[in-house]
């Protein structure tokens, strides 16, 4: 069985924002709804000064908080590590909003809240998620971690990497590689 | 069959603009509302929160008066029996509006997930509107009815861990400081036994006056002495949570508490929570207190806690969460209600007001407002 992850190389990024038109575009999305964002972290003093950029978007939590407290199982875990939401289940209450420590989702205008779903039923096909294949940079790898020949597998042990707010112990599938690692 | 009478026209008003509320919210869903994805939770969940206490709460008192033998609150038995379903179906009323998808919540009886505080929420509430329609009936069949005591008392424990259980929805939500720990449910049991005496308390000095008379003053007095009770104990509450939420190690814990007391939520706070709700009428209730005072201390108190259910649930929601270190966008998320969320909230008061004044007129609650007995409400209320 798969067990899908995404590592995100954050020192690559230029801020273009193309992962996040794309996944609009996959996912028919309004303009002010987006599943992907980027952070931008400005550190220094002038003239001294730096700036990061950092994106984030639903990391498919192994422990997800998300998941603990939908009262109807509509927000889920697969075995193949995504997290998903079956909209028919879903009540609209927003628990799973109030309880996701990445402020990643994003209410729909029927009243579901929304979030990236890496791509779930294309990735099945072997295709790539669009945040990933639209990147000029390759700041994404999306891939297999249960296959040691993908390229997730090897880029994740070739370099040192961190999760996002990992101390609130939800287990993230989205990596970020440590910079001057 | 209960008639038209002129007072009607206030909650009747407030219902008609709760259902205009309705009707946009139905239309234009989220927009309608002034909630974001920072701060998903608005004042209809506080409203929710407040009703389903106060509902708690009125039952619990009931449930002394029924237990505890006093003369004074046996008039309330009955009442608060009627009370408390009538808060807690304009509690269901306004969370029901909330919710995007009503309709799925079937999904709670097909697909439950008992991890969830929401789930238990619906399950035990779910159960107490049974239990209370249950304690209703018996009151009106046969008071003496040994199976209303066996209803009660299963009905107290179902209270005690719905009300509880309330408070757990948000207590339970570790990346909430603000909100995480065990004060939060028993603050709510508190509070909700706090609210429950100022609606019955408002809801008996009403009566009285919609029939005419002064409302019995040993009952008032009874009722503001347990509001004195909680209020005092509240205050305490309060104290000790701003003093440890402003020492405490976890600085989301601290912003969110300054919030409260110096931030965004500041004059909220200590104009209407704690002026208006707590000190006013601890003012009021601490000399001998009659009918009318009583009422008024009443009233306040149910502001001052329909603004404490509001606050509590922004300070938990108003701080940014640290999603990336040392990125923070705003200093704090802000919520206003849209008219519609007021119209709802007050719509669901009107409802609340209506239903009780109707299963006043259609049964006995031995307020003397039974319409069978017509002209002789006054003798009955010479009874209580
Ligand atoms: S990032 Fe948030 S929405 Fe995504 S799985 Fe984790 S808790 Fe759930
Ligand atoms: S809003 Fe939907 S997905 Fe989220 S917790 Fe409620 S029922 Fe579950």
């Amino acid at each position: 069985m798969a067990h899908y992850a995404m590592l995100i190389d954050a020192a690559r990024c230029t801020g273009c924002a193309a992962c996040r038109v794309a996944c609009q575009m996959q996912w028919q999305l309004p303009p002010e709804v987006f599943f992907n964002r980027l952070e931008f972290r400005e550190s220094g003093k002038y003239p001294d000064v730096k700036q990061e950029i950092v994106p984030v978007q639903c990391m498919h939590c192994d422990n997800p908080p998300c998941a603990t407290v939908c009262p109807t199982k509509a927000t889920y875990k697969r075995a193949d590590g995504l997290v998903l939401i079956d909209h028919d289940k879903c009540i609209g209450c927003k628990y799973c909003v109030v309880a996701c420590p990445y402020d990643v989702r994003q209410m729909n205008d029927r009243g579901i809240p929304e979030k990236c779903r890496f791509c779930a039923g294309f990735i099945e096909k072997g295709e790539q998620p669009p945040c990933v294949s639209t990147c000029m940079n390759d700041v994404r790898v999306f891939g297999d971690l249960d296959d040691p020949n993908s390229e997730i597998s090897k880029k994740m042990k070739e370099k040192p990497v961190y999760q996002l707010a990992a101390e609130k112990g939800t287990k993230p599938r989205v990596f970020y590689v440590k910079r001057g690692g | 069959m209960p008639k038209f009478e002129r007072w009607m026209a206030l909650p009747g008003a407030l219902v008609l603009a709760g259902l205009a509320g309705a009707v946009n919210k139905l239309v234009y869903g989220e927009h309608a509302l002034g909630t974001t994805a920072a701060v998903p939770w608005g004042s209809l969940i506080a409203g929710y929160v407040f009703f389903a206490a106060a509902a708690t709460g009125a039952g619990l008192i009931g449930a002394f008066a029924h237990y505890s033998n006093r003369q004074a609150l046996a008039p309330i038995e009955k009442p608060s029996l009627f009370l408390a379903l009538s808060l807690l179906l304009a509690g269901f009323g306004l969370i029901g509006i909330e919710l995007g998808n009503p309709l799925n919540l079937v999904y709670i009886v097909f697909s439950p997930n008992l991890h969830s505080g929401i789930w238990w929420m619906g399950f035990l509430y779910s159960i107490y509107m049974g239990l209370l329609m249950v304690e209703c009936y018996f009151s009106q069949v046969d008071p003496a009815n040994k199976n209303l005591k066996f209803v009660s008392a299963v009905a107290v424990v179902n209270k005690i861990a719905a009300v509880c259980n309330l408070g757990a929805i948000f207590a339970l939500i570790a990346t909430r400081p603000f909100w995480h720990g065990f004060y939060f449910p028993l603050y709510i049991l508190l509070t909700a036994i706090l609210s429950g005496a100022a609606a019955l308390a408002a809801a008996m000095w009403l009566s009285a006056r919609r029939q005419g008379r002064e409302a019995d003053g040993a009952v008032m007095a009874a009722l503001g002495r347990i509001m004195l009770a909680a209020l005092v104990v509240t205050a305490l509450a309060n104290a000790g949570k701003v003093f440890f939420g402003l020492t405490g190690a976890d600085p989301a814990l601290r912003e969110a508490t300054a919030a409260l007391v110096s931030g965004p939520l500041a004059l909220r706070f200590w104009a209407l929570e704690i002026g208006l709700g707590l000190l006013v009428p601890l003012a009021l209730l601490a000399k001998a207190a009659d009918g009318q005072r009583v009422f008024r201390a009443a009233v306040m108190v149910l502001i001052g806690v329909f603004f404490m259910r509001l606050d509590f649930v922004m300070a938990g929601q108003m701080v940014p969460q640290a999603v990336v270190e040392g990125v923070q966008h705003v200093l704090m998320h802000g919520y206003t209600p849209t008219w519609t969320e007021w119209a709802l909230t007050g719509g669901a008061v009107g409802a609340a007001a209506l239903l009780f004044a109707f299963s006043e007129t259609v049964f006995d609650l031995g307020t003397g407002a039974t319409a069978a007995r017509g002209k002789a409400g006054g003798a009955a209320a010479a009874r209580v």
